[in-house]
């Protein structure tokens, strides 16, 4: 079912990112682009994750991390199409695929599993529970209606839901939002995915129900030994829940490191800016705030993106587009400033 | 009755075993077949200049409560007594409001410089030319532009629509501004922003803010007070520090365990996790309502009554597992 899956990928040209992981690389993409209509809303996307790896990408709104997520899964609807770059699944390339062939290979819901923000928006309010685990356990092939009931009670008892052989006759209103979280996240896993994409999963959730959700997320990526990309613009949950991280803004990837590398050492003057933002909850202390907002698609600064907020930039950062690529420390980031500001810290 | 007591020295407000109820009503008569107990026996001060945060998890009773001193609710048991009048039209002048959905809360055909000039309007406070030069001045304190005087909500951003937001509570020089998750929907870099933008409108202006949000880092840094609530009662409260810093009874324990910290040391599988979900307020729990989802819930928790316990300087709820009865 899954052709390909054991051939290696294809070495990615300049931005080696991992760390020397021995397991395959399951999702790789390079130097995407989405447009609608004459609008280009994510310019130069580059990210990979691993089997078993967790690839976090934070950014704030208007960042592109949703619409990456949706070209990723063929879900961008009217009017949107992938104008530059590839999506490599596997080492297969499915950046531009008919709505049929994406079906056909089972990249919708089979092989690609996501949880979305919302779960009363992304479950059907007519079908029961049961009703749309059953629709993602006949894609692994499943049948018969005993074999697919047992099956799916039992992922509602993996996911955590209490007395699951009733809560699969039960339709999702009937059950509170941290539970119908849960039973998104069993929908999304029961096609046994390769890949699972959550998309700011916690981030209607209270607090002790988001420690709940994430640390079940985790246990299963661990079990299952997916790779999971969690799209957010939480920094906490970046370091409870992620391996590496990609940070965007403004419709490109500014920065790629481990998690240490990027809370603790953050070299692009975003990601030092966005940190610096963040409340330290020291009474009575004034925030860094970073001044602007994130530009929209049809004004985008020339040059690099965020020069104009940027308390680093020269006149030069107007002109010039840097590159993601890495720098001489090792770290891969988009900006004509990275030695110099590097030798400045040191 | 209570009779109403003296409010203490440097007191705005004070509340006293406030509790706001909701009927059920069911059946095609919409007979009352009983109450939600939204925020149940809820005592406090809030004085003048200082920052108060309500926190929570959704359904606790915080914004039912902000609600309540602004008038929006009735309250059902207690008294909510101010310094100065308390009729509604008083109220509606003294005690302004900023919600989490600034776009929700600004009329899309109303220009800026209407939107922040109705309660003026409304009020009668100034009129004509004046009226226009206080929405200027307003929009300059929030730094906002003067163009922004004829623009339509929609063609500000976020941040810009929350400023507006500010600059319409601010029109009416209020005494407390009740901030109901004001910065929540926010990006970071844009709520740090409107926080700094908060603290020096309060400082300029002896501002009092009821902080009402459910971000434990953000109120650390804003509050100078803190109430930890819980289906509908107060479980913790005190100074900002010291509760944050070392929370007394389980609950506020938990809350603060399971928010997450900008460390890459703090994995998800080091954070210790409640069980379930909160209870109903409908059917709430007999006893210690924390007790279903407690780690340290003893079998007599089922019978203890609701009463605050003074620990220093702060006040917690009564906790079996604090020795407390």
């Amino acid at each position: 079912m899954t052709p390909g899956s054991a051939t290696p990928m294809t070495p990615m040209s300049a931005p080696s990112y991992g760390q020397g992981s021995a397991e395959p690389t399951v999702l790789a993409v390079e130097a995407l682009a989405v447009r609608y209509g004459d609008m280009e809303v994510c310019s130069d996307v580059s990210l990979s994750v691993r089997r078993g790896e967790a690839l976090a990408l934070i950014g704030e709104s208007g960042s592109g991390k949703s619409v990456t997520v949706l070209a990723v899964t063929g879900l961008l609807g009217r009017g949107g199409a992938i104008s530059r770059g590839s999506v490599v699944l596997d080492g297969e390339e499915i950046t531009r695929l008919s709505e049929k062939e994406r079906r056909r290979r089972g990249l919708f819901g089979r092989r690609i599993g996501v949880i979305f923000q919302n779960p009363s928006r992304a479950l059907d309010p007519v079908f029961t529970v049961g009703q749309q685990l059953n629709e993602a356990l006949s894609l692994t092939g499943l049948n018969g209606r005993e074999a697919l009931r047992s099956k799916a009670a039992e992922w509602l008892r993996h996911v955590g839901l209490p007395d699951p052989e009733e809560a699969l006759d039960r339709y999702p209103h009937q059950l509170s939002g941290g539970q119908r979280q849960r039973a998104m996240i069993a929908i999304a896993l029961a096609s046994e995915p390769e890949l699972l994409i959550a998309d700011e999963p916690t981030t209607a959730l209270d607090v002790t129900i988001q420690a709940q959700v994430l640390n079940l997320i985790r246990r299963l990526q661990r079990e299952l030994n997916l790779a999971l990309i969690i799209v957010t613009h939480d920094f906490g949950v970046v370091a409870a829940m992620a391996d590496r991280v990609s940070v965007m803004y403004a419709g490109e990837v500014v920065e790629t490191g481990s998690v240490t590398e990027i809370i603790r050492d953050p070299r692009h003057p975003y990601t030092r800016a966005l940190l610096g933002s963040l409340p330290t909850g020291q009474p009575g202390a004034r925030i860094e705030a970073l001044p602007g907002s994130v530009p929209s698609a049809g004004t985008m600064p020339t040059g690099c993106r965020f020069h104009p907020r940027c308390p680093a930039a020269v006149a030069e950062c107007a002109g010039e587009e840097p590159r993601l690529e890495p720098a001489s420390y090792g770290r891969v980031l988009r900006c004509l400033r990275a030695e110099e500001l590097a030798a400045y810290d040191a | 009755m209570t009779p109403e007591s003296a409010l203490p020295d440097g007191a705005l407000f004070s509340l006293r075993d406030v509790s706001v109820r909701y009927p059920i009503r069911r059946g095609f008569f919409q007979r009352v077949v009983g109450h939600v107990g939204a925020v149940e026996q809820v005592s406090f001060d809030l004085m003048r200049g200082e920052t108060l945060a309500l926190v929570g998890e959704s359904g606790c009773g915080k914004s039912t409560l902000g609600r309540a001193m602004l008038r929006l609710e009735d309250v059902s048991e207690g008294t909510i007594t101010a310094n100065g009048g308390m009729s509604r039209r008083e109220i509606a002048r003294r005690v302004q409001v900023v919600f989490q959905d600034p776009l929700g809360s600004l009329d899309p055909r109303w220009r800026i410089g209407d939107l922040i000039g109705e309660g003026l309007d409304v009020h009668g406070i100034v009129r004509g030319a004046a009226r226009n030069d206080r929405v200027r001045e307003l929009l300059s304190q929030v730094e906002l532009p003067a163009s922004a005087f004829y623009k339509f909500p929609h063609q500000l951003s976020g941040g810009q629509q929350q400023r507006v937001a500010i600059a319409r509570a601010l029109a009416m020089r209020p005494e407390l501004i009740v901030l109901d998750e004001a910065t929540s929907a926010l990006d970071v870099s844009v709520q740090a922003q409107i926080l700094n933008l908060l603290k020096d409108l309060q400082a300029e202006y002896n501002l009092t803010y009821l902080f009402i949000s459910h971000d434990l880092t953000v109120v650390g840094q804003f509050a100078d007070r803190v109430a930890v609530m819980y289906l509908g009662r107060i479980m913790e409260t005190g100074s900002t520090t010291e509760v944050l810093a070392s929370p007394r009874h389980p609950y506020t324990r938990a809350l603060l365990a399971s928010s997450l910290k900008v460390d890459p040391d703090a994995r998800i599988e080091t954070i210790p996790l409640l069980t379930g979900d909160v209870p109903s307020p409908r059917n709430p729990p007999s006893g210690c309502r924390f007790r279903t989802r407690c780690p340290l819930a003893q079998p007599d928790c089922a019978s203890l009554d609701h009463r605050m316990v003074m620990a220093g300087s702060r006040q917690t709820a009564a906790c079996r597992a604090n020795n407390e009865h």
